[in-house]
């Protein structure tokens, strides 16, 4: 191998890294280093030309110099070796530096953000309006904010509390409220349990009321402080307060009206009902509520036709529907009136639905009072005119029969003088019916009535085999009555009692019973006849209206008790069960 | 026969391995720093060869001399390229 190569190589790889120390000059490492180790690179080549020039033979001269290169050789790895340690002392160095720098930095961020929270902090716990108090677990006081000392009239500043002794002044604190002890064994109730709690109400003694919060603040699992929040709730308390009393008025209003009320949705569910209305279908209100409003009152799978529900949702007003509710046995009137909210909706209505079979009754009866007042004027126009042309016959009558004729002639004018005093009779009851003679009215004993009635036809009821039976309480307090008048209303009630007896069986009973109701004298005559057909029923007070044979009855008996009793303010009214007899009760105002 | 100024130049260079184990710890903070550490090692080489080569084997030895001289400045020149060359252009 020849020598020399090896050293040219040697001699051109030094350059190479010459040349590229020059050209990369200012890459990397520092100027001083840059400059020993481009030194390195010249001691190198001139060694290995050194080396070269001597082993190629060309100049033997150079070992002189060859020996001082190889002496500076290792000393200028040393100086390379050397300035290479300072270069990565001064760089670890000043990685220090720019790692303390750093450090610095953001401590003094963090200084500066710590700072602005505590301000911000600060600016929160001074500006809320509640009140903050935060003791240690040892219970002093660490922290408490101007809201706490003006919630409670604490006549100190809040620096001036700091230190201070929970326990105290928690007893002293709870004076202000309406149950001291309680106040202070919550505070040591909650301390105890260490849990979070929240809207603790509280009553002041002078009527403030203070929700109370309790956040105890732990560090993991450290208890550093209790927290306790104070805030005044008086405003809100007493308008929720106001609120409930004002609904609980509403709902005792809503359930005290007799009227049955419903408020439905759209869809004719019912929302809210009264109580009048859920007795009505023996149910508590909840147990209605969502159920539909027609299966509830009509018990149909459908609104009535003329459901007033629906024509208030197609007229956006009130409408009011009147009719007999079979499933309820009742005539009812039914009024609906829509719901609007704000934005004109329609949600839904109030149905209010009231029973008015009894105003249907007294609107029927008044209808017959003036059916019964226009057929008395008739009546007694037409009594007049008889009065005097049957007098007439009646008094001929008499007379030719006290004058000798053949006996069939003689018998049949004393037919037609019967049948004359009847229509006499008949007549008499008319003017009676029509009011033609003036009342007198006076303090009157009804079982006085009673017993000459029932003395008046003792003998025809034995003969008639009826028993009659009075069941009068005595003492009765007396009624403003005319005597002659209720004394007839008697004897027809009896009379009709008699007849109805007869032609059931031929024999029975009549039981006539006074008694005291409602401040009012009541008479009931009870029979145990045929009864009166219930298709009669609504008529039997009906002048001329009879289902006896015609020549038997004239049909006013009833009419004139009608009459009379309704002129002493009283009732008179019928009930009876065909095959099983009738009651008529008479109700007249009693003086008392 | 070993010639003074060989010997001097073999402790001078075992001298600088000594400083280079005592502050190897900052040392170690060069970039490729073994690749410089075997350049100067090979050199070392080098001038051990050159002393060997006084005793004996002398055509072994100066040729081993030598390629130690040609490899350490190659290495050198590696060393060059990835502290000048690679680095920045990681650092790019």
């Amino acid at each position: 191998m020849n020598i020399a190569v090896l050293d040219v190589i040697s001699t051109i790889a030094g350059l190479c890294a010459l040349l590229l120390l020059i050209c990369r000059w200012k890459k990397a490492l520092t100027r001083n280093t840059r400059l020993i180790l481009g030194g390195l690179m010249l001691v190198n080549i001139c060694f290995t030309l050194c080396l070269f020039f001597k082993w190629s033979g060309i100049n033997t001269g150079l070992v002189i110099i060859e020996d001082s290169v190889g002496m500076l050789l290792p000393l200028w790895w040393a100086f390379v070796f050397y300035a290479l340690m300072g270069e990565s002392i001064s760089k670890a160095s000043g990685e220090r530096e720019a790692a303390l720098k750093k450090e610095i930095t953001e401590r003094q961020a963090a200084e500066e953000r710590v700072k602005h929270s505590n301000l911000e902090l600060m600016s929160i716990t001074e500006n809320f309006s509640g009140g903050l108090l935060m003791e240690t677990p040892q219970r002093t006081i660490e922290f408490v904010n101007a809201a706490f000392c003006r919630m409670f009239a604490i006549p100190f500043a809040p620096e001036q509390l700091i230190g201070c002794n929970c326990r105290e002044a928690a007893e002293q604190s709870g004076l202000l409220f309406k149950n001291p002890a309680d106040f202070s064994a919550g505070i040591e109730a909650i301390i105890k349990a260490g849990e979070k709690t929240q809207f603790e109400l509280l009553e002041m003694k002078d009527g403030r009321y203070v929700e109370r919060d309790y956040v105890p603040v732990l560090d993991k699992d450290n208890l550093l402080y209790h927290l306790w929040i104070y805030r005044d709730v008086t405003r809100r308390v007493k308008a929720e307060k106001a609120i409930e009393h004002a609904a609980n008025e509403w709902r005792a209003t809503f359930d005290s009206i007799s009227d049955m009320i419903a408020i439905v949705d759209n869809e004719f569910r019912v929302l809210r009902v009264n109580k009048a209305f859920a007795a009505r279908f023996g149910k508590a209100p909840k147990e209605l509520i969502n159920s539909l409003c027609y299966r509830i009152v009509h018990g149909s799978l459908a609104p009535r036709e003329d459901c007033p529900y629906t024509k208030a949702s197609q007229t956006g007003r009130p409408a009011t529907t009147e009719f007999y509710e079979p499933a309820m046995g009742i005539s009812i009137e039914a009024t609906a009136s829509p719901i609007y909210i704000e934005d004109n909706r329609q949600t839904g209505a109030v149905l209010v639905i009231r029973d008015v079979t009894e105003r249907k009754m007294l609107q029927q009866q008044l209808v017959l009072q003036d059916r019964l007042a226009s057929i008395g004027e008739l009546v007694s126009g037409i009594a007049h005119e008889l009065n005097n042309p049957l007098t007439s016959v009646i008094g001929f009558s008499d007379l030719l029969l006290q004058r000798d004729f053949p006996p069939d002639a003689k018998e049949e004018l004393d037919y037609i003088n019967k049948e004359a005093r009847r229509s006499a009779a008949i007549v008499k009851n008319l003017l009676a019916f029509s009011r033609q003679h003036p009342q007198e009215k006076t303090a009157v004993d009804v079982n006085h009535i009673i017993n000459q009635v029932l003395e008046l036809r003792a003998y025809a009821a034995r003969n008639k085999k009826i028993t009659l039976v009075s069941d009068l309480t005595r003492e009765l307090p007396p009624v403003l009555a005319d005597a002659g008048q209720l004394q007839q209303v008697f004897l027809n009630i009896v009379l009709n009692a008699e007849q109805s007896i007869s032609a059931a069986r031929g024999g029975g009973t009549l039981t006539i019973k006074t008694g005291r109701r409602d401040g009012q004298v009541a008479i009931s005559i009870n029979d145990d006849g045929e009864g009166i057909p219930e298709e009669f029923m609504d008529r039997i007070f009906n002048p001329f209206f009879t289902t006896r044979d015609t020549g038997k009855g004239t049909g006013l008996g009833l009419s004139i008790c009608h009459g009379i009793i309704t002129q002493h303010q009283g009732r008179i009214s019928v009930q009876s069960k065909p095959g099983k007899g009738t009651t008529v009760l008479i109700e007249l105002p009693s003086i008392e | 026969m070993i010639e003074h100024n060989e010997l001097i130049i073999l402790l001078l260079g075992l001298g600088v391995l000594v400083f280079i184990r005592l502050n190897i710890s900052h040392l170690r903070q060069v970039t490729a720093f073994r690749v410089l550490l075997a350049s100067y090692g090979v050199v070392v080489g080098g001038f051990i060869f050159t002393v060997l080569e006084g005793i004996g084997w002398e055509k072994l030895f100066n040729i081993l001399e030598h390629i130690s001289y040609m490899a350490s400045i190659l290495m050198l020149l590696i060393w060059c390229w990835l502290v000048f060359v690679r680095k920045e252009k990681n650092r790019q």
